[in-house]
């Protein structure tokens, strides 16, 4: 698919703790995209994470403390930037996303900015709790009133990003917490185009959620809401955007 | 303000302006952020001494008693430091997590220029 587009695609998968399953997500991407760059940003794992990426094939970035699943992808995303890919995938080493799926992200991917892997579109493999699946939606639907267009699964962090997006996240900021619906409506108001595909998702085979317990929960019942607000008050920056 | 409560306050600030002294000169006080915390204490010392001032904002406010008033305005005064400080955090955070960004992509090099050298 590399030599088709004639572009250069990096996978950027943040990782802490998962080395249960690093290995085997590691090892599918590269049999399926065996020209992609692999990249695993190791957030500071206490367990062989690293290790265990770097053995199945992938470029391993370690962060010498915990940053969060916000701060290891963006650290991901610098790295793309200096390496100057043309598309960066993103996608969780739980075993949650489908390398299947990448294939429909980067064909999407062709004609937008920003492509969203929804499970939401007809491929969900598990059930996700109701109060959870209910934060999804609101969350989602705002953001698709900002985008203009039906989103449905704001909160997935399985993505593809053109250079243009993730340079707007590598070179500014990036929601550090619980990326969502803040970032999409981020995106589109720079004008870039977002659109959603959907991807197969499996239960995550191993840890945790980012999203987990009653204090975390509430954390992302009212971060959200507050994250979404600002983002509409900020004015988008001068060096991304695109030319309407 | 009774006698009691002037002594009492002088000497509550005289003995944290020596604390806070106390702490720059152990270095665990950067200079420029105790200013604000002696600013505060001799502010208290001040109205310890001279207490017209605290019986003007006391009528002003419509207070009944000058130590009312300046207990509400030590409520205000910490309430803006620890946003101030919350501030102060949040900004230290991005730092932290930006160094610790720039650390890993660095590494990252070193691993490169060793194997090269290998």
């Amino acid at each position: 698919m590399k030599e088709q587009l004639g572009e250069r695609i990096a996978v950027i998968i943040p990782a802490r703790n998962e080395a249960q399953t690093v290995g085997e997500v590691v090892g599918e991407v590269r049999l399926r995209f065996p020209h992609f760059d692999i990249i695993v940003i190791d957030d500071a794992s206490e367990d062989a994470t690293g290790e265990i990426a770097k053995q199945a094939g992938a470029d391993v970035i370690r962060t010498p403390i915990r940053l969060g699943y916000g701060g290891a992808v963006q650290t991901g995303l610098k790295l793309a930037h200096k390496r100057n890919y043309d598309l960066v995938i993103l996608m969780d080493a739980d075993g949650q996303h489908d390398p299947a799926s990448i294939e429909k992200l980067i064909s999407a991917a062709r004609g937008n900015d920003f492509v969203i892997g929804s499970r939401f579109l007809g491929e969900a493999c598990y059930r996700i709790p109701l109060i959870r699946r209910l934060g999804m939606k609101i969350f989602s639907a705002i953001a698709s009133v900002v985008v203009g267009r039906k989103l449905t699964d704001t909160s997935s962090g399985f993505q593809a990003l053109r250079k243009d997006v993730y340079s707007l996240f590598a070179l500014g900021d990036y929601p550090v917490d619980f990326p969502d619906a803040d970032m999409v409506i981020w995106v589109a108001r720079h004008g870039y185009r977002v659109a959603e595909v959907a991807v197969r998702m499996h239960e995550r085979k191993s840890g945790r959620s980012m999203i987990s317990g009653l204090a975390s929960s509430l954390r992302y019942a009212l971060k959200m809401p507050l994250a979404i607000l600002v983002t509409l008050l900020r004015v988008p920056s001068r060096r991304g955007g695109k030319q309407k | 303000m009774n006698l009691q409560v002037r002594i009492m306050a002088l000497v509550v600030s005289l003995l944290f302006i020596g604390y806070v002294l106390h702490l720059v000169r152990s270095r665990k006080l950067r200079e420029t952020d105790s200013i604000i915390w002696i600013l505060a204490s001799s502010a208290i010392l001040i109205l310890g001494v001279w207490v017209k001032p605290l019986i003007f904002v006391t009528k002003l406010i419509g207070a009944k008693f000058p130590v009312s008033t300046l207990f509400f305005s030590g409520l205000i005064f910490l309430t803006f430091i620890s946003l101030w400080m919350t501030t102060r955090i949040s900004e230290l955070t991005e730092q932290v997590k930006d160094l610790a960004q720039k650390v890993a992509l660095m590494s990252e090099d070193r691993g490169k220029v060793d194997e090269k050298q290998k």
